[in-house]
């Protein structure tokens, strides 16, 4: 049981970061409505918690795909909040995982479905 | 389990991550942002309850860090047992007891008229790196009694 969970969390890994780049192509979002929007748009499917999202972040921010900045929605709130959007870099680097993940899916479904 | 304020549970979380103060500071960023978050739409937002134990929390960030955690060039605490008292009896504002040990890195201070932990500040300090008018510890500073592996007696 143990190391079926551990390739699930392996798995969940590798597509975490596209689901994130996916949702920051859409728009810029910050760390707690990314993780709501991955589990709601998921169907519960995928469950991500802070202590994998933030590091996630800070890797795509640190490879310039993304990047943070604080902003002050004044009408609905007082304090800021720390948002994060896609850079041009980002959205490439989406582009080419999003095809490679295709590829791959759909590789893996044909050997599973033969 | 514990009803955390949000600084207690930042401070927890960040207590237990073995990554620089740069990491650390995002990290602080972030979960305070987070938690700010949530409570302005739940008010009884329960930190602990929804996020987890800053533990679990903290060893959930190590797993997913890039750090290596392992590559740390010196220990000098007390103690890798984590344990926390404070007396509630103070002396002008300091514990006449704090004993602080079990940090990540051995980091955990204590400080006290009576200090006991990783490092420790005190009127008698008892620690890893210990500084006090009594100091015991591995390195130890003290001003009128000292002992310890690597000592340094002021006056």
């Amino acid at each position: 049981m143990e190391k079926m969970k551990d390739f699930k969390k392996q798995f969940k890994k590798g597509v975490i970061e596209l689901a994130i780049l996916k949702l920051l192509n859409e728009k810029d979002q910050y760390g707690y409505s990314i993780i709501n929007q991955v589990i709601k748009r998921s169907d519960n499917k995928l469950v991500l918690k802070d202590g994998t999202l933030y590091p996630i972040l800070y890797r795509l921010e640190d490879a310039k795909y993304i990047e943070s900045y604080w902003f002050t929605d004044e009408g609905n709130r007082s304090k800021p909040r720390k948002y994060y959007k896609i850079t041009e870099k980002g959205i490439e680097r989406y582009t080419e995982m999003l095809s490679d993940y295709l590829d791959i899916n759909e590789g893996i479904r044909k050997i599973l479905k033969s | 389990m514990n009803n955390w304020n949000k600084h207690d549970y930042i401070k927890e979380v960040l207590n237990n991550i073995g990554a620089n103060r740069k990491i650390k500071k995002r990290i602080k960023e972030d979960l305070n942002s987070r938690i700010d978050e949530a409570i302005d739409i739940d008010a009884f937002y329960d930190i602990g309850k929804e996020m987890g134990e800053p533990l679990t929390v903290a060893a959930e960030f190590m797993e997913n860090l890039d750090v290596d955690s392992s590559k740390t060039i010196v220990q000098v605490g007390l103690s890798d047992v984590k344990y926390e008292y404070k007396s509630e009896t103070t002396v002008f504002g300091i514990p006449l007891v704090h004993i602080n040990t079990g940090g990540i890195n051995l980091n955990r201070v204590a400080k006290g008229i009576i200090a006991i932990g990783d490092v420790s500040y005190g009127v008698i300090a008892i620690g890893g790196v210990a500084f006090g008018g009594i100091a015991i510890g591995g390195i130890a500073y003290g001003v009128s009694k000292v002992f310890g592996g690597v000592i340094h007696l002021i006056f």
